[in-house]
């Protein structure tokens, strides 16, 4: 392919999945809720401080992300959490019922099921850390091995930088070969470098 | 509730099927054991024994287990391969019931659990 064919096939791109994986409560909802605003679309789901509030995989379909003359059409997949302990009596502490809390964890188990199985029908990864933990958290750690088994370009957010112990510079070292944006989904600060990214990415 | 440590060498864990080797880690954890494996597990293999622990959680007697990938004295060039990429020479994963570990650091040179009922 001649460099004027890549420069036009990248003008309009085909319609990439797009997909949030990281462990619970990094803040994947919290961007993927930026992310639709900023592009005119409601909230795609709601934010909790209760673990485990995105059980099912929640897609924007068709959205469309303008940047410096390229257009990019893409499915945004918030994905739920990735855990390997599912306890109902986490959420009874935040004031869950128990037979609410227990149905939570059902479907909690069911939701990181199906985000493990999708993992190959994804074409651009974002791994949403909590900047504030270590980035070596295992499932962080898994999640990456098993994108990078299958080839699927990543973006690293390391999320919340507006809380004052957050670390990215850590991230940034333990993924030192990897595209790492820092970003406040909360705040929105620093997310046109993260549309930036996924644009390059993609 | 007690909790007993074994170390698994890789001999055993070499001639198992990744299936297998998934039904014994999660076997064994439901005995309240600690595993430390020899011959660590692959990214694949860590994201088969999650999906498998899901479909056992009962919520009341297993709630699931945590697992580590571990290893030692790593230069700053190959700490991100070491940890998360298919090498896994040198690697040890250790797996414990939920709530019998608590990670008190997990940093480059040192794991540190506390085991505890």
């Amino acid at each position: 392919m001649s460099w004027i064919s890549k420069i036009i096939s990248r003008k309009k791109k085909k319609n990439i999945r797009l997909a949030f994986y990281g462990e619970v409560n990094a803040g994947k909802t919290t961007l993927a809720n930026r992310i639709a605003n900023d592009l005119g679309y409601d909230d795609l789901g709601p934010v909790s401080e209760i673990p485990h509030e995105t059980r099912k995989v929640i897609k924007l379909e068709n959205a469309n992300l303008k940047r410096d003359g390229y257009e990019l059409n893409f499915t945004l997949m918030d994905m739920p959490g990735i855990a390997s302990t599912v306890d109902y009596r986490n959420f009874v502490k935040f004031g869950l019922t128990e037979a609410e809390a227990i149905q939570r964890a059902k479907e909690a188990t069911k939701g990181i099921l199906e985000a493990i199985k999708m993992i190959d029908q994804v074409d651009v990864a974002l791994v949403i850390l909590d900047s504030t933990k270590t980035p070596f958290e295992q499932v962080n750690l898994t999640i990456i091995g098993n994108l990078q088994l299958q080839k699927i370009p990543i973006i690293i957010i390391a999320n919340k930088i507006d809380l004052p112990d957050s670390r990215p510079e850590l991230v940034r070292q333990t993924f030192s070969d990897q595209t790492i944006v820092s970003v406040s989904a909360k705040t929105g600060d620093n997310i046109e470098a993260l549309y930036d990214a996924i644009i390059a990415n993609s | 509730m007690k909790y007993y440590i074994d170390f698994i060498t890789k001999n055993v864990t070499n001639k198992l099927t990744t299936f297998e080797k998934i039904k014994m880690i999660i076997r064994l954890v439901r005995q309240n054991r600690v595993l430390i494996l020899e011959n660590g597990l692959t990214p694949e293999e860590e994201a088969e024994l999650i999906k498998q622990t899901m479909l056992v959680i009962d919520f009341d007697n297993f709630i699931g287990l945590e697992f580590f990938k571990w290893n030692r004295g790593l230069p700053e060039s190959k700490k991100f391969f070491k940890k998360s990429s298919l090498a896994n020479e040198s690697q040890y994963t250790v797996v414990a019931p939920s709530e019998a570990v608590q990670v008190i650091e997990n940093s480059d040179d040192l794991l540190s659990i506390e085991l505890g009922s």
